[in-house]
């Protein structure tokens, strides 16, 4: 990957600020880090454009599919492990809707589908497409689910036949949506590679292992599909693992183009399909279709897909504000610390065993964990006591406040600030509930 | 048919193998599962988490083990029912506002375990240093000749369990807090004391789904890479504890119905805990939940190709 | 005894009448060098071979060539034999052939006399082992059984017992209460041998009520050859706790240069039996420390002739870590009363803060000149001043080890700041002789005095730096005029040392250190760490991280060989490239350390400073974390961290430490200072006196007003006018690309 200053040699370093940013150094940045393209600078010379699509030529294509604010990027990725650099495009999760229902059971099934999603850490999860399932043979049946789909959910989806006829109907009926067309095979290959092209909708090639996927690949693109998906077919865990790890070591690593494509697996549902999913979400799948999937089985799985795709440098935060633990009364403690995920999940668990009510105050410290934000300076008694005026815990108990044992030698100053008791708490959060239960024993 | 280039990697270290009785652990010299580079059929070792005082375990787990969880050695054959390959035995009951287990007590349990199941164990203690080097001390030298794993040791507080380990021929567990270079440390540590490298297992804080655990793939992880690259100080097994994965309230919660059954839930909250730790190191898993087990064995079995 | 009378008695313990071999073991001599000491071992070992021989010989007349040597309580046999040849079962037959396969000793290199020693070692301990045919009881001086070993247990491995002392040769008129007081006061254990021609240890010892038994942990060991009770006794520790195989040498050679962790003291003139032995102790890692007139040699023999300091020397010789007692102090003391805040109506008495003349100072010094644990008080203590009053003090810190140096001063000194705040109702701030000191009324109601102070200083130096220094001498001083007479030395000290922090330069060292405290969270990066460029974050000094090395050798500050200086201006070294190499496992392949553009240092995220080359490429801006407005580079701070951090080289950005933006060698290979353009006004201010200065010394003391802040602009546009308005001399200089 080209660095900031290599993409800002060929910029045309007059700050226009055309393309949103301040400066063409500024832009240069952004470029290195994968967030602007090359094409947002409209003044950009043909020659520099064809010298930074070079440098900017992605190992791995990033294809797109559905349109507008809802559309799914998959691919681009640039690394082999997330210590690396950030894996940037998190795994889709899509489910089926066959074409043989229709009606009131086809709302219902979207409703469903539609239904399954979660807020987690500030965060919301929920399934990313429909892969309309030609299972009755009908291509006329095909093309009016996937339109009936396409009125009742806007993201995007998939378009699941091997037949090349079902799928143009469908294409001459949602293709402005930029579906995904998954089922070209050794069979069909031509006749779906040219559907993509002709209605620009990426395509998924099923394939039975790395080498014919890069076969169907080569063949795809002959006839000028350029967005592809590749499903290598993989029967099960090992397989999956490692003929995932095989492709990307071969894109990322090797070069080796005809391999330089998101990937995908189709898995049907239950124990087996959560375990397929779950391999895929963690070696490198950027797309995965259930026929179904349970709540239970989703919000794991959709965790783990969080996990991985968090940017390892960008830890994950939660928002400041004041969170009751145990329905805490007017003499319960006041706990605080940082805003850094991982600190208040393990504070808080280690609160809830304790069984004592607290109060905790989260304090915005841009997910900096406790001594780091010390250190920082984001975590000084200032702050802190804002934080407690923001959300008035002082007045909602009159307890003591327990500081983090760690920034022990806040206490004085902070309880000048607050004008309340303060107490010193323990280095390690798993102390905490034998220092509330000798606390509240007193 | 297109030539995709060999994608193998030359690493130049192994893992060292550490055998209690016929349960071996470690042994990969490639990244997990992949049979183009690593020669290792080998699934990681199950270990079947038991405790001596059930004031904190979880109730929903408890259910799964039919009253037997009442009597560690009873509790400890259910797992071996189950098709756990160890026993890891936390005498969270040794603290003092818990029963009070005594190192005396703890001995007979072990002693209890590995009579009845035949299988390793591995002795971990309550948290406080002092009690847990009692009933290490205890315990290990109860215990000499049948190989074990006593833990956990940290940086400053590592001389008693190694000295008990070395004394009566067992593997020492060497803990760190997320952090590769804490981890290497901590086995320089161990070295340095005297301990062998064949004798030492890390646990470099195995973080839950959702509780971190994008933090210990990408250590364990590092940790694997650095030890298959040469680093002698990192190849050890691993072990990963995956049981946090019933501290995360969204995992155990029966408070809202959208988000499906809690046990089913849990189960694949600990499973998929346990599927991250192997795919990037583990060597031998902690699981708490039967039905979390029994999917880390099968699907393990199938990444390694021994089922 | 007289020496003919004193000889029958040794025989007659070994079943024998006599043998002239006893006569010439006990020989007083002289060694005072090597080659004499290696022919007196041979000589020893020979005729202590020969006087086994005699009463092996006696030994199968009285009970049979097939009797078992073995001693009671054991299961060891003969351990020594057991242990390093893996005999378990020795006949008399078998120790006769032994002894026979031995050959006669060779005295020419260290290995002849280990060898000599070895067979001394054997000899020794079946001529032992002969006395204690038929016994059922290992109940008189000599053998001590293997219960004790159990009973001691694992606190022998575990370093709950730190070590053992192994006391031998003439006691004369040694201390010899004081000396056993010593040991057991550290909690390490002591072995004593009788005198054979006079008095010796254990005598004196009982003479004197010491208590000396199996349960005092003070064992007796016998006279002449009982001295391979302490070596028969290390042994057997390894095979008990080490799981060390008998007859595996080389684990067993491994086992005991870890531990138990033991060294000998002979005091009074050397014999031969005694040559030959220490050669034995050499073998199991015990280094000796004698007054008698031998060679010293590193690592093996040291010399003193003061008990009370023998104990220490061996202790540091061995490197034994004494365990730290407790601090008891009448008031409480932890990091949780660190913030405390003190306030005047509070105070009993206050010190320094330019109220008063006050210096606080740790040094170095000899071995000799410091008495370790001395607390000396000059002048008046607490319970003698008035209530409110102000007071001079003086707290000077001597600290002797074997591995100081006077670069770690001014780093342990820092450390008096937490450990004085520490205590309840004690507080301090700044350092050298601008400290300021309150200790509170509730403090001195509880009885605080200044000895305790002495006593908490001596505790965190002990405590944090217990490695480095092994002895420490604390002296606190109130009397003004006694202050006012050292003050002058103390600002001596201060001055070389800022001298010698002026005058390190990356040139001169010869090597620098890694930090890598920061890859959990960005793991390709890797500080290093160089006498002219601190860590990035600024807290962390050439001097800090020799220090961290010192004190965890694996920790994250390691030393970093420089090899081939590559290029000089960049500074780049070809050792600096291969540890950056490997620390980052191949990403990150060079790096220069004065270079902005070529393969700067990598970037963690918690730089205090980001350097920006400007959109012109002529000059760099710089800006730190407390500057949350926007840059003429078109990035805040925040987007310049987010962009550049996580152990990522960005050339033309690099984020450093603040001071490194007043060294020679800030970006030297792009100019250095005048390549600035900008920086936040703050941050300028900041700086002050110290950019100005490095501004007049390379000869541009206006570059400092040609520096643009945000109240000038903080737009690319508005910062080419004011270059060109005021002639900026960045705007000569080549383009950064």
């Amino acid at each position: 990957m080209a660095t900031a200053i290599e993409f800002f040699k060929l910029l045309p370093k007059t700050n226009c600020k055309d393309c949103g940013q301040p400066t063409c150094l500024a832009f240069a940045m952004l470029l290195a880090n994968q967030k602007a393209k090359i094409e947002d600078c409209p003044h950009i010379s043909e020659e520099s454009k064809n010298a930074l699509s070079e440098s900017a030529a992605p190992l791995m294509r990033t294809v797109s599919v559905g349109v507008g604010k809802t559309a799914v990027e998959m691919g681009g990725e640039t690394v082999l492990y997330r210590h690396e650099r950030r894996f940037v495009n998190q795994t889709a999760y899509a489910l089926t809707v066959c074409d043989d229902l229709e009606g009131e059971p086809l709302k219902d099934r979207v409703d469903a589908i539609s239904a399954l999603g979660f807020e987690r850490v500030g965060m919301v999860f929920a399934t990313d497409m429909i892969s309309i399932k030609n299972v009755s043979g009908d291509p006329v049946r095909f093309a009016g689910t996937a339109k009936a789909v396409s009125s009742i959910w806007n993201k995007p989806l998939i378009l699941e036949s091997g037949d090349a006829v079902a799928m143009e109907k469908a294409l001459d009926s949602i293709g402005k949506l930029r579906p995904l067309i998954y089922g070209a095979d050794a069979g069909n290959i031509e006749k779906m590679a040219a559907l993509s092209k002709k209605h620009g909708c990426p395509l998924g090639i099923k394939a039975d292992n790395p080498e014919s996927a890069a076969d169907l690949a080569v063949k795809a693109r002959a006839v000028g599909a350029e967005d592809l998906v590749l499903d290598l077919g993989c029967p099960n865990l090992k397989r999956c693992l490692e003929d995932h790890t095989v492709a990307r070591r071969a894109a990322v690593k090797k070069k080796f183009k005809p391999l330089g494509y998101p990937l995908m697996n189709r898995v049907g549902c239950g124990e087996y399909a959560v375990a397929m999913a779950a391999v895929s979400t963690m070696k490198y799948g950027s797309l995965v279709i259930f026929d179904n999937l349970e709540s239970y089985e989703a919000l794991p799985l959709m965790t783990l897909r969080q996990n991985i795709y968090t940017d390892p440098q960008v830890p994950i935060q939660v928002k400041q504000a004041l969170y009751p633990i145990g329905n805490p009364g007017e003499h319960s403690p006041v706990m605080f610390t940082t805003n850094f995920s991982l600190t208040y999940f393990t504070v808080r668990a280690d609160i809830e065993k304790s069984r004592i009510p607290v109060w905790l105050q989260i304090i915005n410290t841009e997910g900096l964990s406790v001594l780091t934000a010390y250190a920082a300076g984001k975590f000084e008694p200032e702050k802190i006591s804002e934080a407690f005026e923001e959300s008035g815990v002082l007045s909602k108990t009159d307890g003591p406040v327990i500081v983090p044992g760690l920034v022990a030698r806040m206490s004085g100053r902070l309880e000048e600030m607050i004008g309340r008791k303060v107490i010193v708490g323990t280095n390690e959060s798993k102390q905490i509930p034998k220092h509330l239960k000798e606390l509240t024993s007193e | 048919m297109a030539d995709v280039p060999s994608v193998k990697e030359k690493y130049t270290g192994k893992i060292e193998e550490i055998a209690f009785g016929n349960c071996v652990a470690g042994g990969a010299d490639g990244m997990p599962f992949l049979s183009f580079e690593n020669t290792l059929k080998r699934r990681p070792i199950i270990a079947g988490e038991v405790v001596d005082d059930l004031a904190d375990y979880p109730e929903m787990a408890a259910e799964m083990f039919d009253g037997r969880q009442k009597d560690p050695v009873e509790w400890a054959n259910m797992w071996k029912e189950i098709g756990a390959d160890m026993i890891c035995i936390k005498f969270l009951g040794a603290a003092p506002d818990k029963k009070g287990t005594t190192p005396e007590e703890a001995v007979s349990i072990v002693r209890g375990i590995s009579d009845k199941t035949g299988l390793p164990v591995m002795v971990l203690g309550c948290g406080i240093a002092d009690i847990d080097n009692r009933i290490a001390e205890a315990v290990g030298d109860a215990m000499k000749g049948t190989k074990m794993i006593l833990g956990r040791t940290e940086e400053h507080e590592y001389k008693k369990i190694s000295a008990v380990s070395m004394s009566n021929g067992h593997a020492v567990l060497a803990f760190s807090n997320l952090d590769i270079n804490l981890a290497k440390q901590m086995n320089i540590l161990l070295t340095d004391f005297g301990v062998e490298r064949s004798s030492i297992t890390m646990d470099p804080l195995m973080a839950a789904l959702g509780m971190g655990l994008d933090y210990s793939y990408s250590v364990n992880e590092r940790i694997r890479l650095a030890a298959l690259s040469g680093d002698k100080m990192l190849q050890v097994p691993m072990v990963c504890d995956c049981t946090g994965a019933w501290d995360v309230a969204d995992a155990v919660s029966t408070d809202d119905p959208s988000l499906g059954d809690a046990k089913h839930r849990v189960a694949w909250w600990e499973a998929l805990t346990a599927l991250a730790a192997m795919l990037s190191g583990a060597d031998i898993l902690v699981m708490r939940g039967p039905g979390a087990a029994d999917m880390a064995r099968v699907y393990s079995e199938e990444l390694a190709g021994v089922s | 005894m007289k020496g003919p009378a004193a000889a029958d008695k040794i025989a007659s313990k070994y079943g024998i009448e006599s043998a002239e071999e006893i006569g010439m073991l006990l020989e007083r001599i002289e060694a005072p060098d090597v080659p004499s000491l290696l022919i007196l071992a041979a000589e020893g070992s020979d005729s202590l071979i020969s006087l086994a021989r005699k009463c092996i010989a006696e030994a199968v007349r009285r009970h049979g060539s097939d009797t078992v040597l073995e001693y009671p309580e054991t299961g060891y046999g003969v351990p020594s034999v057991y242990a390093w040849k893996g005999t378990e079962r020795l006949t008399l037959e078998g120790a006769a052939e032994l002894l026979d396969s031995l050959g006669s000793a060779r005295s020419s290199t260290l290995e002849d006399g280990l060898a000599a020693g070895e067979s001394a070692m054997y000899a020794a301990d079946i001529l032992e082992a002969i006395t204690y045919i038929g016994a059922e009881e290992a109940d008189r001086d000599g053998f001590i059984p293997d219960r004790i070993i159990r009973e001691l247990g694992l606190s022998l491995v575990d370093e709950t017992i730190p070590g053992a002392a192994v006391f031998l040769g003439d006691a004369g008129n040694k201390d010899v209460t004081l000396m056993a007081k010593d040991i057991q006061s550290k909690g390490m254990l002591g072995l004593v041998t009788s005198g054979t021609l006079s008095s010796g240890y254990a005598e004196r010892m009982r003479e004197n009520d010491v208590a000396v038994g199996l349960d005092r942990m003070m064992y007796p060991l016998g006279n002449f050859a009982g001295i391979v009770h302490a070596l028969n006794f290390d042994v057997r520790a390894a095979l008990t706790f080490g799981g060390v195989a008998p007859g595996d040498r080389d684990r067993l050679s491994a086992y005991l240069s870890k531990r138990p962790k033991a060294f000998v003291i002979k005091t009074g003139k050397l014999n031969r039996l005694e040559s030959a032995l220490a050669f034995a102790a050499l073998m199991h890692s015990a280094p000796i420390v004698t007054d008698s007139d031998l060679p010293e040699v590193p690592g093996a023999i040291r010399k003193s002739n003061d008990l009370g300091r023998m104990v220490q020397i061996g202790i540091e010789e061995r490197g034994i870590t004494v365990t730290l007692e407790p601090l008891d102090l009448p008031v409480g003391y932890g990091p949780s009363f660190e913030g405390e805040v003190l306030r005047k109506p509070d105070t009993y008495v206050e010190a320094g803060g330019s109220r008063s003349t006050a210096f606080e100072l740790l040094v170095s010094r000899d071995e000799s000149e410091i008495e370790d644990g001395k607390i000396l008080l000059i002048g008046k203590d607490l319970d003698e001043m008035q209530e409110g009053s102000v007071i001079s003090l003086a707290m000077i810190v001597e600290v002797y080890g074997k591995e100081m140096q006077s670069d770690l001063e001014s780093v342990m000194e820092r450390r008096f700041h937490s450990g004085i705040n520490f205590a309840e109702g004690i507080w301090h701030t700044g350092q050298r002789n601008s400290d300021w000191v309150r200790i509170s009324k509730k403090a001195v109601a509880k009885g605080f005095r200044l000895t305790d102070l002495g006593r908490m200083l001596m505790h965190t130096v002990r405590k944090e730096f217990g490695r480095i220094v092994t002895r420490i001498q604390v002296t606190i001083i109130t009397d003004l005029e006694e202050i006012e007479c050292r003050l002058p030395a103390a600002k001596e000290i201060y001055d070389t040392r800022d001298k010698r922090m002026r005058g390190l330069k990356d040139e001169l060292v010869d090597c620098f250190y890694t930090c890598t405290m920061c890859q959990s969270f960005a793991p390709g990066h890797i500080c290093i760490i160089s006498p002219e460029r601190l860590g990035l974050c600024g807290a962390i000094n050439w001097l800090d991280a020799k220090a961290g090395n010192e004190l965890s050798p694996s920790g994250p500050n390691r030393p970093v060989e420089m090899g081939d200086l590559l290029d000089n201006t960049k500074g780049e070294w070809s050792g600096v490239n291969d540890s950056v190499s490997s620390a980052s496992s191949g990403t990150v392949t060079r790096m220069c350390l004065y270079s902005l553009m070529d393969a700067p240092m990598t970037s963690c995220g918690c730089f205090e400073v980001i350097i920006a080359m400007t959109v012109d490429m002529q000059s760099v801006v710089l800006v730190d974390r407390d500057y949350l407005g926007m840059t003429p580079v078109g990035m805040k701070f925040s987007t310049l961290a987010g962009s550049i951090g996580g152990g990522r080289q960005t050339p033309g950005f690099m984020g450093v430490g603040r001071k490194y933006i007043t060294s020679e060698k800030f970006i030297a290979a792009e100019g250095g200072l005048p390549r600035i353009s900008w920086m936040p006004r703050r941050l300028k201010e900041m700086l002050g006196e110290e950019l100005r200065k490095r501004c007049r010394d390379i000869g541009m003391p206006d570059l400092m007003d040609k520096i643009a802040d945000e109240k000038i602009t903080d737009d690319a546009e508005g910062l080419m006018a004011w270059m060109a308005e005021v002639d900026h001399p960045a705007l000569q200089m080549e383009p950064l690309i």
